[in-house]
């Protein structure tokens, strides 16, 4: 730079400024910056603890008498003309709307403090059939910890 | 001094390229994002990353550690093999679950029955901790 100004100067010209390298480092600090970034959503994860044996712990309900004693059932079968939609059934004498939104209804109307059937540690199994698309697998998943279970489970006996 | 500096930060630009490309433990999938997110955890601590794939043709392949395994009863008892050999070196190992919304269930479900027998299999003396992927749709 001082060169160039000596140069301009002996020319009898004024002070000149040279543009061109400032400019290449301010496009590689954008390239840098836009290389660096990463645009794609952050991932997040639910916990699911597969024990060894199939899933049959009972947890210590505080009023055996009151409470749900089987792990509790969810069936997901896939519904509509493309399989894109998915029916939800629980089993048990229970009244549930078969969609991920009525599971999360009856489930978060069922567990203590805000219901009286279920215990929070009470096993929820999900179970699909094999056309049941991941992303309403991970929904009725979804539902259920929203809902407060902290014991939810997928089928996986072969 | 201009030169070098362009120098060095294309080097940088460099490594951070090749250090992505490097990474093929993340295939670009369509994760699930249910609504409302229940309360999710970042994953944390070492883990082992299975992804379903599709080939685009319909058939699927479950890819771990840059490796591809069809997915059928064979891939999945390689799958079976390398996740039993991971968490007998490193038993606090979680098994990371990526699979697209739209990949069905008979596709997903082997790699979770490969993840029990592998616990089974390296005697683990707790559960075998599974993290299922998922991303949170904007604005939720």
């Amino acid at each position: 730079m001082r060169l160039h100004a000596r140069e301009a100067r002996r020319a009898g010209g004024g002070l000149v400024l040279n543009m061109a390298p400032l400019i290449d480092v301010v496009f590689l600090l954008l390239m840098y910056f836009m290389v660096a970034t990463d645009f794609s959503p952050a991932e997040e994860v639910f916990r699911l603890d597969l024990p060894a044996s199939v899933v049959g712990s009972q947890p210590d309900p505080p009023d055996p008498l009151d409470l749900l004693e089987e792990p509790l059932r969810v069936r997901l079968t896939a519904a509509g003309s493309s399989g894109q939609a998915v029916r939800v059934q629980v089993e048990g004498p229970w009244d549930v709307t078969p969609s991920i939104k009525g599971l999360g209804d009856f489930l978060a109307g069922s567990v203590i403090p805000q219901g009286t059937l279920l215990v929070a540690e009470h096993p929820i199994i999900i179970d699909p059939t094999p056309s049941v698309s991941w992303e309403h697998v991970v929904a009725a998943f979804n539902a259920a910890v929203a809902a407060g279970c902290t014991n939810v489970t997928l089928e996986t006996a072969s | 001094m201009t030169p070098l500096i362009d120098v060095v930060f294309l080097l940088i630009v460099f490594f951070v390229l090749v250090s992505r490309i490097v990474d093929e433990d993340r295939p670009r999938l369509d994760l699930p994002s249910p609504v409302p997110p229940a309360t999710l955890i970042s994953p944390q601590g070492p883990k082992l990353i299975v992804s379903v794939v599709s080939d685009g043709s319909g058939a699927w392949q479950y890819h771990l550690a840059g490796a591809d395994m069809t997915a059928n009863r064979d891939g999945a008892e390689m799958l079976e093999r390398s996740v039993a050999a991971q968490l007998r070196r490193a038993p606090e190992t979680a098994i990371q679950v990526r699979a697209g919304q739209t990949t069905p269930w008979e596709i997903v479900s082997p790699v979770l029955q490969a993840a029990r027998a592998a616990g089974r299999a390296a005697a683990l003396p707790h559960p075998v901790r599974v993290q299922l992927a998922t991303t949170r749709r904007q604005g939720t």
